[in-house]
C-alpha cells in the first residue's frame, strides 16, 4: 500500500467519525427530518412508532381549539403522568398493613422531591377524573358517538369506569382513617347485594353478596388480604386493563374516520385535487394509511381543507401537555396531597367522606345501600352505553349540542333538573322518608321507594316527554344526559358542602357541632 | 327428542368440541374464583372471653373498641350489641336517642332497632354464655333476639 492510499484510509475514518451524529440521526429515524414535502411529512407520520396513531392528514375542523377542547389528550397526557409518578412511588411505598402508612409518611417527608411526586400523582388522579368527565361531554355534546363511532363511545364509557376504579383503589393504599373507612364501605357496597336478597327472602340459599365482598377483600373484616388486592388491582391489573382500553380508544378513532366533524364540511371525494406530487408513486394508499375507510386506492383523493399532522397536530398535541404537565406542577407546589391519621378500625372520621367525585354516590348510598351502591351506577353506565344505539339519527354530527333546538333542550332540562332535585332532597331532609313515618316498613319498600328511585323516575319521565314533544331521539338524549350531569352535581354538591357530622344536614361547615374542622 | 332424528359424525363432533370450549372456559373461570377464595381467612376466633361475671356489678354500658361491640348491664342482665353499623359497616357512636351512623347518617334506638336512615337491619345481639372455665363468652357469629338478656 501506498501512502496516500493509508492517508485516504484515515481521511475516510475522520470523515465518518465526523458524520456519526448526522448517520445516526439517519439510523434512528425512518423518515427525513424535518419532513419537506407533503409527502415526506405522510410518511413522518406513519412510518415513525410514536406517531403512527395519527392520521397523516386531518380535517382543518377537527384541530380548532372551541372543537374538542383538547379534553380527550389531557386524559391521555395525565394518564402519562399518573404511570411515570406512580411507578417512582413503587420504589418507597410498602403494601402492607404496618407498613404502608409510615411509607408514605417517609416519601412525604424523607424523600426528596417525594411530597412532590405524591402531590403531581394525586393531583393527576384528580385532574384525570375531571378530564374524563369533561371529555365524556365534550363527545356527548357534539354528537361524536354516533355511528360509525358507537363502539369507541362504549369503550369510552368502560375507560370512565376503569378510571374511577384506579382512582379509588389509589387512595386505599396509604391505609389512613380515608382509605380504611373507603375499604369498608367499598366492600359492603359490593355485600350490599345482600340488602336485595334479604328482602326477597333468599339469603340463606344464595347469598353472591358476600361471595363478592369476601372476593374483594379476602376475608370478612378489612385487614391485610384486604390492602394486597387492592394494591394488585391498583399496580397491575387495572393499569395493564385501562392502557390495552386506552390503545383501542386511540386506534378507533382514526379507524372510524377521524374526530368527529360537520357533514357539511368538505369530504374525501374522489374528484378532489391530487396533492403537490402528481405522478409520484405513493408507498402505500391512502386508504391503508388510515385516511378513509375501506382500501380502495384513491391516492391523493383529499380536499383541501385538510392539513397534514406534521407539524399541525403534533404541534396542538405539545401545547396540551405542556398545559397539563404545568397545570399539575403548579397545584402539587402549593396544594398538598391529603393525608389522614392513621387507620383506626374502632373509630371512623365523622363525617367519613370519600373525595369530591364520589360524593354524589355517598350522597345516593345514604338513602339505601343498594339503589345508591350497584342499580344507580348499573342503570347510568348502562344508559350511557346504550345512548349510541338509540339515538340512530345522523344529521347535525360535530355540532355542539345539535343547533339551537338542542341548546334549548339542554337549558329546560338543566332548570327541571336542578329544580326538581332541590326539592326532593329539601323534602328528605325536612320531612325524612319513609322510615321516619313509619318505622316498621320492609326493606323492600325503601328498596323500590326511596329518593334515588325518584329521581331515577322524575328523569325517565323528562326524557319521554322530550321524546314525544319533538320526536327526536338525539333530543331525548340531551335532555336524559343532560339530566344525568346535573344529577352528578347537585348530589356532589350537598354531598360536598352539605352534610357534617353523622351525616346530618348544614348550611356551612362552621355550624357542625364539635372541632371537626380541616 | 323424535326418534327419527339423526345427527352426522361431522355435526357431533363439532357440537362436542363447541360444548366443551364452553364447558372448560366455565371450569376455569370457576378455577380463579375459588383461587382468589381463600380456603381458611386468617382472622381472630368469633368467640372470646368477656371477663368473670363478678367484673360486672354496676349497671351502665361499657365499648369494647377492639372487637366493635358495646356491652351493656341492667337489672335484667347482661346484653351485647354490635356497634358495626349494618349499612355499610361504619361504627355507630352513641347518642342521646341511641346510636348514630357518622358516614351515612342511620339511626337506631337505644336497643339497637333501626330508626331511621339507610340501614336495612337492626343491630344484632350477640349470644352470650358461660365457659367451662367460669368466664363470660361472647359469640359474634351468634345472634339472639332482641330484648333476651343473660342473667348474672
Amino acid at each position: 500500500m501506498s501512502t496516500s492510499d493509508k492517508k485516504g484510509a484515515a481521511s475516510v475514518f475522520i470523515e465518518n467519525f465526523k458524520r456519526i451524529p448526522f448517520s445516526f440521526r439517519d439510523a434512528f429515524s425512518r423518515h427525513d427530518i424535518p419532513p419537506e414535502s407533503e409527502r415526506e411529512k405522510a410518511a413522518a407520520v406513519f412510518s415513525n412508532f410514536f406517531l403512527h396513531l395519527h392520521p397523516t392528514r386531518v380535517s382543518s375542523h377537527v384541530i380548532k381549539p372551541t372543537y374538542t377542547l383538547g379534553l380527550g389528550l389531557m386524559c391521555a397526557f395525565l394518564f402519562l403522568i399518573l404511570g411515570v409518578t406512580g411507578v417512582v412511588l413503587m420504589i418507597y411505598y410498602i403494601p402492607h398493613v404496618d407498613g404502608a402508612y409510615a411509607s408514605v409518611k417517609n416519601i412525604r417527608y424523607a424523600v426528596t422531591g417525594g411530597k412532590f411526586v405524591i402531590n403531581l400523582h394525586r393531583w393527576s388522579a384528580h385532574g384525570m377524573v375531571l378530564a374524563v368527565l369533561l371529555h365524556m361531554m365534550r363527545v356527548f355534546y357534539t354528537g361524536s358517538y354516533k355511528s360509525p363511532r358507537e363502539f369507541n363511545w362504549m369503550i369510552g364509557v368502560v375507560l370512565l369506569a376503569l378510571t374511577l376504579a384506579l382512582s379509588f383503589t389509589g387512595y386505599l393504599l396509604p391505609y389512613d382513617q380515608l382509605a380504611y373507612w373507603a375499604m369498608t364501605i367499598g366492600a359492603n357496597i359490593a355485600g350490599s347485594l345482600t340488602e336485595l336478597t334479604d328482602a326477597i327472602g333468599v339469603t340463606k340459599f344464595f347469598d353472591p353478596g358476600k361471595l363478592q365482598k369476601q372476593l374483594i377483600i379476602g376475608g370478612n373484616t378489612i385487614g391485610e388480604p384486604s390492602l394486597i388486592r387492592f394494591y394488585f388491582l391498583h399496580v397491575i391489573l387495572l393499569p395493564i386493563v385501562i392502557s390495552i382500553f386506552i390503545g383501542v380508544h386511540l386506534w378507533r378513532i382514526t379507524k372510524d374516520g377521524g374526530l368527529s366533524k360537520p357533514l357539511d364540511s368538505k369530504q374525501f371525494t374522489e374528484s378532489a385535487n391530487p396533492d403537490d406530487e402528481k405522478g409520484s408513486n405513493p408507498e402505500k394508499t391512502y386508504g391503508l394509511m388510515s385516511l378513509i375507510r375501506g382500501n380502495t386506492p384513491q391516492v391523493g383523493n383529499y380536499s383541501d381543507d385538510t392539513v397534514p399532522t406534521w407539524p399541525n397536530v403534533l404541534i396542538a398535541e405539545g401545547a396540551v401537555f405542556i398545559f397539563c404537565l404545568a397545570a399539575m406542577c403548579l397545584l402539587s407546589l402549593f396544594f398538598d396531597a391529603p393525608l389522614k391519621e392513621l387507620a383506626n378500625p374502632a373509630v371512623p372520621e365523622n363525617p367519613a367522606k370519600a373525595p369530591w367525585y364520589f360524593l354524589g354516590l355517598q350522597e345516593l348510598v345514604s338513602y339505601s345501600a343498594f339503589v345508591g351502591g350497584i342499580l344507580v351506577p348499573s342503570i347510568t353506565v348502562l344508559g350511557l352505553m346504550l345512548i349510541p344505539f338509540l339515538d340512530r339519527e345522523l344529521n347535525d354530527v360535530g355540532v355542539w349540542f345539535s343547533g339551537s333546538k338542542g341548546i334549548s333542550v339542554v337549558k329546560r332540562s338543566a332548570v327541571y333538573g336542578f329544580f326538581s332535585l332541590v326539592a326532593l332532597i329539601a323534602f328528605t331532609i325536612k320531612f325524612g322518608w319513609l322510615r321516619s313515618w313509619f318505622p316498621g316498613v320492609p326493606q323492600i319498600v325503601i328498596i323500590a321507594i326511596n329518593p334515588a328511585t325518584v329521581i331515577i323516575g322524575l328523569f325517565a319521565l323528562w326524557y319521554f316527554k322530550i321524546l314525544k314533544e319533538t320526536g327526536s331521539m338525539r333530543l331525548a338524549s340531551i335532555a336524559a344526559f343532560t339530566l344525568f350531569i346535573i344529577g352528578f352535581a347537585v348530589l356532589t354538591y350537598v354531598g360536598t358542602f352539605l352534610r357534617g357530622p353523622n351525616w346530618d344536614f348544614f348550611w356551612l361547615q362552621s355550624q357542625w357541632p364539635g372541632i371537626h374542622f380541616d | 327428542m323424535d326418534d327419527g332424528e339423526k345427527i352426522d359424525r361431522r355435526s357431533f363432533i363439532e357440537k362436542a368440541g363447541f360444548y366443551s370450549f364452553w364447558l372448560t372456559l366455565a371450569a376455569s373461570v370457576a378455577g380463579v374464583v375459588k383461587f382468589l377464595m381463600p380456603d381458611v381467612f386468617d382472622e381472630p376466633s368469633t368467640s372470646f372471653r368477656l371477663g368473670k361475671p363478678e367484673e360486672f356489678t354496676k349497671d351502665g354500658g361499657t365499648k369494647l373498641e377492639d372487637k366493635n361491640l358495646m356491652i351493656f348491664k341492667d337489672t335484667e342482665g347482661l346484653y351485647v350489641i354490635s356497634a358495626i353499623c349494618t349499612h355499610l359497616g361504619c361504627i355507630v357512636g352513641e347518642t342521646p336517642a341511641g346510636f348514630a351512623c357518622p358516614c351515612h347518617g342511620s339511626r337506631f334506638d337505644k336497643q339497637g332497632i333501626v330508626a331511621g336512615g339507610p340501614a336495612p337491619r337492626n343491630l344484632p345481639w350477640f349470644k352470650i354464655y358461660l365457659s367451662p372455665e367460669g368466664y363470660l363468652m361472647v359469640d359474634t357469629a351468634a345472634t339472639v333476639t332482641i330484648g333476651e338478656k343473660f342473667k348474672i
